[in-house]
């Protein structure tokens, strides 16, 4: 097969996202090393009774992804695998240490279960799930039909029965951990997330109520592999279920638990209270809820169940669920906010409705998490690549999303990987060799571990991962790093050309970043027809982190009266760290001009998006008239 | 980076490294030294081995306001000579002077192409502060040398301590040391090797140094210790002149530069009683033009008869001129500015104060040193000298030493040439050897953990010498018998330095600066026991020989150690008079 | 003459290497505390009050203070850099202010 794409990348995760972008890479020909960290593909997704919103089984979708991967020659597969480690190797390459571990079953495996049947380890890990054996199969649908041992529960070699059963000889309980190191030219994080741990709701009682269960355990009720065999009754009593509490936001929306909402939950619940109108007649389904999430087409299928299997709804959270060991029942107390009553209900099944949490990732390599501690990239510019250039996130390790956003967030992934194996190397700053002292300060401000300190120390732009903010250019103490087309040539020309004038006009150098103050800037010049903007001297520049301290001391020493710089939002700046670094560096030469003696108020910091063409002419005339006030500067 | 920590020599990792040419200090003559073996054949591997930083190293760290000797249009090198000679009481080497005068003008042009700003008037002449002087805006200009030293490809070893030259034979074959901040020991290998470590500060006990926070309160670089001299001392290269110390009129209690003043601004030395001191009590030699040593002693001298204190009358100085002046001052020595605004001194009401600085050995000023040949060797094969650290050639300052980096350089890459010196084989002892010496303080401070602080030490010999080899508090007046005391205590300090100890690598660092000053000293104290004469009352003022006598000592005093035997030998040069 | 750090404006140069203050002291002065990753002059009385460190700090964080022994009063001297010239502001006795900028490179 004729490579499109040259390279290797690592998919980590092989759940729906994974396996999509593992998948769609191959098929773009490129070389694909997809790491799963369990003994099976298909992740959560495939553990599912059905997924919305075409109510498929999870075989749909899954199987076909991993029919296709398994028949890319240029796909590796590694189960039971983790990455420990990825350091950045050269310009472009990461290396990355796979840690593989034993599965103890061999492919000759045949899936006859005589080994499982032999295993004296057995656990039960919940009241609603079958017992578990340490050597077992891949349950109802999961990629490959293989055994394999959990070696947390393995007797060990002592005991060995499951090798005497085996008729393959395919079990080896001598297979040991192996480590490896690889190279590849980009990765995706398509590791998922935990689901929130409903015992930490302590009012709900999970863990200790016999009953109450969560969303995702409920859709085993559905499956061959479930609790009973796929039918949906009481795993204590083995009754059809009769009453079915659904509580919404568990551990959601909560200051003391995830604050956010992770959007899917709703949906989820009405697909089960589906399900469960639809294979038992006398079910009786209620859902307590503080709002029913369902946006977009999702509304619709909200109608529907509402419509035709009239559910309760209830809004408001419950306070408490007791339980009566006597008749097996759980009682919900909560007061219903439309009526303002407390109402009690009696239920045989509490199904709570959990969200998301936060990916437990490990921290390698700086990758950093957004607010709510997932790995967004900056949205919506660049919703995948995360700050470390070559790293693409996809799937809920970005946000808690569900299948179908899950694919889609693989395949934005796909193309920006794809993009950046295909890109020419843009614009990046050059270093001048005979100032720079090596002292380091580029390679830890550079939002992209783009700056790398060479065998010589010098440190030197990864032409592929620089993306030309110039945070380097705005922190470098010695002034030795200057981004083309721009430097501190201009800005001495300009405070030459406001000496050389002389006279008492006031004057302003006025930095803007090129990503929202310049435009805003241009509508401004357009609006105003240089009304008010009078001795303004603008210069743009690609990030305001690019605007280096020096710089503004130059114009102020010159005479210029003030210099205001216009960046992004700290939480909308493209390059991440550019108005924060802009703000520590003002802040410090604001206390040394106040040592000075030269008021602070002549350098400003302000922040406009692209519309905020008004703010920003506001903000210059404040910035005018308080300059004004102040007269005229002293160093003139 | 945390501080290192003291180790056993032997356990001291080694490096060895080879090069063509070695520059052992990367201040002003190094860096022009470099640059130049460069220019003449960009394939030579220079390698600059400096203790500090090149950008701030030297003389020039806080900056300069001035050079000195620039040949104006009517001025000549044979004119400039000539004015050097009078300044120096007619002692110089005018072989040495003359060549260096050659290369001035260049040396200060290239300064300028590559960014030092040169103060000029309208026609772009530059702006003249005296006959030779002209005004620059120097608080960067090492700086900019040194990015063109990085520009033109030397190697540069920043923060490697020089302990002493490699020798093969008789022939100086590269130099040892240490790195601060590896806690390595660096073994250099050289073709050639170029000395330009600057002259020697804190040998003498400062005025100033009353406590707290001022021991470094003195006009020369004080981590310029003499470590070039006590190399060459040490390798029994032939030195010269030792006696004619530099012992300046300098602002009383900051010890900054006063001919930023008294030439720039022509601003005269005044007595307590408000009389011009040059006009009124020195006319017969010459008055405001009298000779350096004569300036330089006589508000001493006013001191002495009663008439003290002195100033440099600054009061008919307009506030533009006073505002040049501060930036005069904040290129070169900026705090003198803060030290004015914590007096709450105007100057423009008050004059500002003057006093005698403490003696100094400095090559660039007066004529000690190493004595070397016109192509700037010295008597070892193999070790070229320039800048402060070479003899000679008294008043070159900034420009000229500058210059002589350049016929240095010059000098050397013309002995790679014709000699074609070989590497040899490393003589394995002699680093071993040279590492015992060296890191003894740290076996001391290891095995002992008690013992001389190189602070305590260091006060000790600047005590000594200022009382007995004078010093400033004694108005730089000695005589026979004091000389011979500071002869048989330097001894004893001598032979206390296996005492020293040292808690880290800095704290080695100043352990053996401190054994450094000792060899200088001692030879300084031979170099003024010798001559016996008063040449230049305000240098070297031998109480018990209050005369100059021409007949005896119209020549250079120079003096060698024995390697073996340690013993230090005198002996004269005659002096050679080529400019009329 | 001790440069004095501000600790809250130090930021040890951020690097793995010397922080510019240590790297370029001609005098071997300034270190970095092991803990706080803060500058400070370990033997102050060294100190040539060259005023390197002062102007090469890009936070504006050491100063540069006279010893009692020189000068009764707390003034104050400050540079600002650009980066093609130097300003310096002289504070002094009833908050008299000097101020002085030039260019001090050409290139």
């Amino acid at each position: 097969m004729k490579m499109l794409a040259k390279g290797r990348i690592l998919v980590v995760g092989g759940g729906i996202a994974g396996l999509t972008a593992a998948e769609r890479l191959a098929r773009a020909g490129a070389g694909v090393v997809l790491v799963e960290k369990s003994p099976y593909l298909g992740g959560r997704v495939a553990r599912l009774h059905r997924y919305y919103p075409r109510m498929c089984p999870p075989r749909c979708g899954l199987e076909v992804l991993i029919n296709n991967i398994r028949g890319f020659p240029h796909v590796e597969t590694h189960l039971l695998t983790e990455v420990i480690d990825v350091k950045k190797a050269s310009s472009g390459i990461h290396t990355v240490t796979l840690l593989k571990k034993p599965r103890r079953v061999m492919d000759t495996c045949t899936a006859c279960g005589l080994c499982e049947t032999a295993c004296p380890a057995e656990k039960k890990t919940s009241f609603c799930s079958q017992a578990i054996k340490a050597i077992r199969g891949p349950g109802d649908w999961a990629h490959p039909a293989t055994f394999w041992v959990d070696e947390g529960m393995c007797r060990g070699r002592d005991c060995s029965l499951c090798v005497q059963a085996c008729p393959e000889q395919a079990v080896d309980l001598s297979q040991q951990p192996e480590e490896t190191d690889l190279d590849v030219q980009g990765i995706i994080i398509a590791t998922g997330t935990e689901l929130y741990d409903a015992s930490l709701i302590k009012e709900y009682g999970y863990g200790r109520l016999p009953g109450v269960i969560t969303a995702m355990e409920l859709e085993s009720f559905f499956r061959p592999d479930g609790p009973a065999g796929g039918l949906p009754v009481h795993p204590a009593t083995g009754e059809p279920l009769r009453r079915v509490a659904f509580i919404q936001c568990a551990g959601s929306r909560n200051a003391n638990h995830l604050p956010y909402c992770s959007g899917y939950c709703c949906t989820v619940t009405l697909k089960q209270v589906e399900y469960l109108h639809q294979s038992l007649k006398d079910v009786q389904t209620w859902i307590f809820y503080q709002d029913i999430r369902t946006p977009g087409n999702r509304e619709e299928y909200y109608r529907h169940v509402r419509e035709e299997y009239r559910p309760v709804f209830i809004r408001g959270l419950p306070s408490s669920i007791k339980y009566r060991p006597e008749t097996g029942e759980l009682t919900v107390k909560c007061v219903d906010t439309l009526s303002r009553k407390e109402v009690r209900g009696r239920f045989d099944l509490v199904v709570l409705a959990t969200g998301m949490a936060p990916p437990a990732l490990p921290e390698f390599y700086g990758i950093e998490r957004d607010g709510s501690g997932f790995f967004s990239g900056h949205i919506p510019c660049e919703p995948t690549e995360l700050r470390r250039p070559g790293i693409w996130a996809a799937g809920s390790v970005q946000s808690p999303m569900d299948a179908e956003e899950s694919v889609k967030s693989a395949l934005a992934a796909v193309a920006q990987c794809l993009v950046k194996l295909r890109q020419q190397p843009a614009a990046f700053p050059a270093l001048d060799q005979r100032k720079c002292d090596r002292c380091g300060r580029c390679v830890k401000e550079c939002p992209y571990g783009a700056c790398i300190p060479g065998s010589d120390g010098y440190p030197a732009a990864d032409p592929g991962d620089c993306r030309g903010c110039g945070i380097c250019q705005g922190g470098c103490p010695l002034l030795c790093i200057n981004l083309p087309g721009y430097g501190s040539k201009k800005i001495e020309e300009v405070v030459d050309k406001v000496l050389t004038r002389g006279g008492p006009e006031m004057a302003i150098l006025l930095f803007l970043c090129g990503n929202d103050a310049y435009p805003a800037w241009n509508s401004l010049i357009k609006q105003q027809k240089g009304k008010g903007l009078e001795g303004i001297m603008p210069m743009v520049v690609p990030c305001i982190g690019a605007v280096n301290a020096a710089w503004v001391s130059e114009a102020l020493i010159g005479g210029l009266d003030g210099v205001m710089l216009a960046g992004c939002r700290p939480d909308q700046c493209h390059h991440a760290a550019g108005t924060s670094l802009a703000a520590t560096r003002l802040d410090n030469l604001k206390e040394t001009l106040t040592r000075m003696r030269l008021e602070p108020e002549r350098v400003s910091l302000t922040q406009v998006t692209i519309d905020d063409s008004l703010k920003l002419f506001k903000e210059i005339q404040n910035f005018k008239s308080s300059l004004e006030k102040l007269g005229p500067n002293p160093f003139k | 980076m945390g501080k290192l920590i003291p180790v056993y020599p032997q356990d001291v990792e080694d490096v060895f490294m080879e090069t063509d040419l070695l520059i052992i200090g990367a201040g002003n003559a190094g860096c022009y030294a470099a640059i130049e073996a460069k220019r003449q054949n960009p394939d030579l591997k220079v390698t600059l081995m400096e203790k500090a930083h090149i950008d701030r190293s030297g003389c020039l760290a806080g900056g300069m306001d001035a050079i000195n000797t620039y040949i104006k249009k009517g001025e000549t090198a044979e004119s400039l000579t000539r004015w050097s000679r009078d300044q120096a009481g007619g002692l110089l080497r005018e072989d040495l002077y003359l060549t260096m005068a050659e290369e001035l003008n260049k040396a200060i042009e290239d300064w300028e192409e590559w960014g030092l700003p040169i103060k000029k008037d309208e026609n772009g002449e530059y702006i003249a502060r005296g006959r030779w002087d002209i005004a620059i805006l120097g608080s960067e200009m090492k700086v900019i040398l040194a990015e063109k030293v990085r520009e033109y490809g030397c190697e540069i070893l920043n923060r490697v301590v020089a302990t002493n030259f490699l020798m093969d034979g008789d022939r100086v074959a590269g130099a040892m040391g240490f790195h601060l901040r590896e806690g390595k020991f660096y073994i250099i290998k050289a073709r050639a090797t170029i000395v330009a470590t600057g002259g020697a500060g804190g040998l003498y006990k400062p005025y100033t140094n009353d406590g707290n926070d001022c021991h470094h309160q003195i006009w020369y670089c004080p981590f310029n210790v003499g470590t070039g001299y006590a190399m060459g001392i040490r390798a029994g290269a032939e030195m010269t002149t030792f006696e004619m110390r530099w012992c300046a009129v300098r602002t009383k209690d900051f010890n900054g530069p006063i001919d930023t003043i008294s030439v720039g601004y022509n601003a005269a030395m005044i007595n307590a009683r408000g009389e011009k001191i040059l006009a009124e009590r020195y006319a017969h030699l010459g008055g405001d033009k009298a000779p350096r040593f004569i300036r330089a002693n006589a508000p001493m001298e006013e001191w002495l008869a009663g008439r003290g204190p002195c100033y440099v009358d600054t009061t008919h100085m307009t506030p533009e001129q006073i505002k040049d002046l501060k930036t005069d001052y904040l290129n070169e020595r900026p705090t003198f500015v803060l030290f004015l605004a914590a007096r709450n001194q105007d100057i423009s009401k008050e004059p500002i104060e003057i006093y005698g600085s403490d003696p100094y050995i400095v090559g660039g000023h007066t004529a000690s040193g190493y004595w070397i040949d016109v192509k700037r060797a010295t008597t070892v094969p193999g070790l070229f000298a320039c800048g402060d650290v070479a003899g000679g050639t008294p008043n070159k300052f900034v420009g000229g030493c500058a210059a002589e980096g350049v016929l240095a350089a010059r000098g050397a890459v013309e002995y790679l040439q014709n000699s074609g010196a070989g590497q040899n084989s490393l003589n394995k002892d002699q680093v071993n050897q040279e590492k015992i010496r060296v890191f003894r303080p740290f076996e001391r401070q290891l095995n002992v953990g008690d013992g001389i602080s190189p602070w305590e030490m260091e006060e000790r010999l600047q005590r000594l010498m200022d009382e007995y080899a004078g010093g400033v508090h004694q108005f730089y007046r000695m005589n026979r018998e004091r000389l011979e005391y500071a002869l048989k205590n330097i001894a004893m300090l001598k032979d206390q330095a296996k005492y020293l100890v040292a808690k880290d690598w800095h704290e080695l660092m100043k352990c053996n600066e401190v054994i450094d000053m000792l060899d200088v000293a001692e030879v300084l104290v031979h170099h003024l026991l010798y001559r016996e004469e008063t040449r230049w009352p305000g240098w070297q003022n031998r109480v018990d020989f209050p005369e100059r006598n021409d007949e005896k000592f119209n020549c250079f005093v120079n003096s060698r150690r024995d390697p073996q035997t340690g013993r230090v030998e005198m002996f004269t040069r005659p002096y050679e008079k080529i400019v009329s | 003459m001790p440069p004095k750090v501000d600790p809250h404006k130090c930021d040890g140069c951020k690097g793995e290497k010397e922080a510019i203050c240590m790297a370029i002291c001609p005098g071997d002065l300034m270190y970095l505390n092991e803990d706080t990753l803060k500058a400070y002059c370990r033997s102050p009385r060294d100190c040539w009050d060259c005023m390197s460190c002062v102007k090469a700090c890009p936070q504006g964080a050491i100063e540069t203070r006279l010893p009692y022994q020189l000068g009764y009063y707390p003034a104050k001297l400050i540079p600002l850099m650009g980066s093609k010239r130097v300003s310096w502001t002289c504070i002094g006795q009833d908050d008299k202010v000097e101020r002085f900028s030039y260019k001090n490179r050409n290139d």
